[in-house]
C-alpha cells in the first residue's frame, strides 16, 4: 500500500504533468516512448531517397545519416541565416532570397503532423515540395545535418532551415553543427527550471563535444511556448547557459508556433581532426567511458510510478524506496542538465591538429557518446572500426535501477540515456593519461573493454548484460559469456 | 483458431503513453498478445491468458493514473494464430 505522503507526491507531479498538456506536450507519453521523432529508417530515409535523385540534378545534396555536420572552417568564419517555411504545396520557400544568401550548407529542422510521420510517401508529400523550391535557387547547397520532430497539431508544421554560408580564407580547422530539440527533460520541474534548458542544449550541444569541438560555441536557440512570457523566460535560461560556456547567442527567428519546444542549432571549432580513425582500430586499444551511462532509468522508473502507482510497491518490495527514487531521478537529471564540455576538452587533447597525420600512440580512434541505444552504440563502433570487442563491464550510474526498470519492462533497454557521456577507443599508451585529465575535470571514468580482434564485428559482453536489457533485437548483437 | 480476449478501452488513452504502459503490465505477468490503437481513438487488447488474469490485466487498468478511461469492454473471441509473446502494434 503506498504512503499517504507518497500519494500526495506523486499528485503534485500529475498536476505537473496536466499544466505540460496545456503547453501542448504530454511528457508521460514522451517518457512511454510515444513518437516524438520522426523514424529514420523506416520514414526519413526512405522519403529522401525518392527525392535525393531529382534534388542532386538541381545541385541539392543530402548527407548520409551523420550525428553532426562536419566542414573546414574558413578563416573568415561562418554565418548563419535562418528561415523558417511552411511545408507541403503551398510552401512559401522564396528561391531568390536563397540565391542571394548563396549558402553552403544547411541544418534543417522539420516539425510534421503525426498523420504524415508514419509513412514515407506521406512525409515527402510535405518536405518534397520545399526541397524541390529550394533546388530552383541552383544554389548548389549540402544539406549536412536534418532532425525530425512529430506534433499531435496539424497547423504546427514547419521545416526550420539553418543555412550556413562559409566566409573564405584560409582553412583553419574543421567547424561542426547540429540541431536537436525535446520537449521537457523533467516534469517534475516547471518548464522554467533552468534544468530544463541546461538538459536540452547540452543534448544538442554534445554530438559537438563527443568530437571534440568546443570551441567559439555559437547557439542558434529554437524555442516555443504558448504565452510571451514563457518564451522569454526560455530564453533568458538560454543566455544564462551560454555565459556558463562562454558561447555566443545568436539572434535567429523563432517558428512561432505555440507548442512547448525547446533546443538550439549548435556550431563548435575545433583545430583538431575529429576522431573517426576507424581503421586505425588494433587490437589492444581499449574502450574508457568518461563516466557510467544509463540516464534514463530513474526517471523512466519515477515516471512510470505517476502512471501506475503499484511500481512504488514493487521498487520498495526490491529494495529502493520511494524517496531513494526521487533522489536518483535528481541525480539523473543532474547529469543530463550538465553540459559534457570538460570532456570534449580531453577528446581534442588527444587528437592530431588538422594539417597533421594520425599518429599510433599518440591519438584516439574514435567516440561517441552514449544516448538512446545506450550500450548497443559498442555494437555500432565494433561495425565501424571492423573490430571485435570485449567488455569486461556494463558501467551503469544506476545498476539496481536499471535491472528493475529492465525486469518490469519499464524499458527494455535500460543502459540508455540523454546527453550521455562517451566512450573513446584510444591505444594503450594513451589511456592513463585519458583517465587522469577525465578525474581532473570531475568524471569518472571507467575503462571498461578492449579490441581483441580486426574483421567481422563483434562484442563479447559480461553476462550482466542481460540484466539490464530485454530488448531481444539489442541483445541478439552481443555475444554473452556464459560463465 | 485460438480462444483469446479482446478488451477495449475508450476514453483519452492514444498519444498519452497507454499502449507502453498496458505493454509493460501485460509483459510482467507474462501474458501474450497485443495492443494496438484504433482509428476510432481507442485502444485494442488482444490477450491469450485465462479469464482471472484478463480479470487482473482490467483492474490494473482501471487504476492507472493520468489515463483518463471512460469505458473498458471484454469479450471472448477467437484469433488465427498462438501469441508468443505480447506487443506493441502500430
Amino acid at each position: 500500500m503506498v504512503k499517504p505522503s507518497i500519494v500526495e507526491r506523486l499528485e503534485d507531479i500529475r498536476r505537473m504533468v496536466k499544466y505540460y498538456e496545456s503547453l501542448g506536450v504530454n511528457p508521460l507519453a514522451l517518457a512511454t516512448g510515444c513518437a516524438v521523432k520522426v523514424d529514420l529508417v523506416r520514414v526519413v530515409y526512405p522519403a529522401l531517397s525518392r527525392l535525393r535523385p531529382e534534388l542532386e540534378r538541381s545541385g541539392l545534396e543530402i548527407a548520409p545519416r551523420e550525428d553532426a555536420d562536419i566542414f573546414p572552417k574558413p578563416s573568415g568564419g561562418v554565418e548563419l541565416h535562418r528561415r523558417i517555411y511552411t511545408l507541403g504545396k503551398q510552401t512559401n520557400v522564396d528561391p531568390q532570397d536563397i540565391a542571394r544568401l548563396k549558402p553552403d550548407r544547411a541544418i534543417v529542422l522539420v516539425q510534421v503532423y503525426q498523420g504524415y510521420a508514419d509513412d514515407p510517401e506521406r512525409f515527402a508529400e510535405k518536405i518534397g515540395p520545399v526541397y524541390k523550391r529550394i533546388a530552383e535557387s541552383h544554389v548548389r547547397l549540402y544539406m549536412g545535418k536534418g532532425h525530425s520532430i512529430v506534433t499531435p497539431f496539424r497547423d504546427d508544421e514547419f521545416m526550420l532551415i539553418d543555412y550556413i554560408k562559409l566566409l573564405g580564407g584560409e582553412i583553419e580547422g574543421y567547424t561542426l553543427a547540429n540541431n536537436d530539440t525535446i520537449h521537457i527533460i523533467d516534469p517534475t520541474k516547471p518548464p522554467t527550471d533552468y534544468k530544463q534548458v541546461s538538459g536540452a542544449l547540452s543534448n544538442s550541444l554534445n554530438d559537438l563535444f563527443v568530437l571534440g569541438a568546443h570551441e567559439n560555441i555559437r547557439i542558434a536557440p529554437v524555442v516555443n511556448a504558448p504565452s510571451e512570457e514563457l518564451r522569454e523566460e526560455l530564453y533568458h535560461s538560454i543566455e544564462v547557459f551560454a555565459k556558463t560556456l562562454g558561447a555566443k547567442v545568436l539572434d535567429v527567428p523563432m517558428p512561432g508556433k505555440g507548442r512547448l519546444i525547446i533546443g538550439a542549432t549548435v556550431l563548435a571549432d575545433t583545430t583538431r581532426r575529429p576522431p573517426t580513425f576507424y581503421d586505425r582500430a588494433e587490437p589492444g586499444m581499449k574502450l574508457i567511458a568518461t563516466r557510467p551511462f544509463g540516464e534514463l532509468a530513474p526517471i523512466n522508473i519515477y515516471l512510470a510510478a505517476v502512471i501506475d502507482e503499484t511500481i512504488v510497491d514493487e521498487l520498495e518490495e526490491y529494495g529502493i524506496s520511494f524517496e531513494e527514487l526521487e533522489k536518483a531521478k535528481e541525480k539523473a537529471v543532474d547529469y543530463i542538465s550538465t553540459p559534457n564540455k570538460p570532456a570534449a576538452e580531453v577528446v581534442a587533447k588527444h587528437l592530431p591538429l588538422y594539417n597533421e597525420e594520425y599518429q599510433r600512440g599518440e591519438h584516439i580512434i574514435a567516440t561517441t557518446d552514449v544516448t538512446g541505444p545506450g550500450i548497443y552504440v559498442v555494437w555500432e563502433l565494433a561495425e565501424q572500426m571492423k573490430a571485435k570487442i570485449r567488455l569486461w563491464d556494463i558501467p551503469l550510474l544506476f545498476p539496481e535501477y536499471a535491472e528493475f526498470a529492465a525486469s518490469r519492462f519499464i524499458l527494455t533497454n535500460a543502459t540508455s540515456g540523454t546527453n550521455g557521456g562517451y566512450v573513446i577507443v584510444a591505444p594503450d599508451e594513451i589511456v592513463d593519461d585519458i583517465v587522469k585529465d577525465l578525474h581532473s575535470r570531475g568524471y569518472s571514468p571507467v575503462v571498461f573493454g578492449e579490441i581483441v580482434g580486426k574483421g567481422e564485428p563483434e562484442v563479447i559482453a559480461p553476462r550482466s548484460i542481460e540484466k539490464y536489457v530485454v530488448d531481444k533485437a539489442i541483445l541478439a548483437r552481443f555475444r554473452v559469456e556464459q560463465q | 483458431m485460438a480462444k483469446a480476449f479482446r478488451v477495449l478501452v475508450r476514453g483519452r488513452v492514444q498519444g498519452v503513453g497507454f499502449r507502453h504502459t498496458v505493454w509493460s503490465i501485460a509483459k510482467r505477468r507474462g501474458l501474450k498478445g497485443y495492443v494496438r490503437n484504433l482509428s476510432d481513438g481507442s485502444v485494442e487488447i488482444i490477450v491469450q491468458a485465462s479469464r482471472d488474469d484478463v480479470e487482473w490485466l482490467v483492474e490494473r487498468i482501471r487504476n492507472l493514473k493520468t489515463i483518463d478511461i471512460t469505458d473498458i469492454e471484454v469479450h471472448e473471441t477467437t484469433v488465427d494464430e498462438d501469441y508468443t509473446d505480447f506487443m506493441v502494434r502500430r
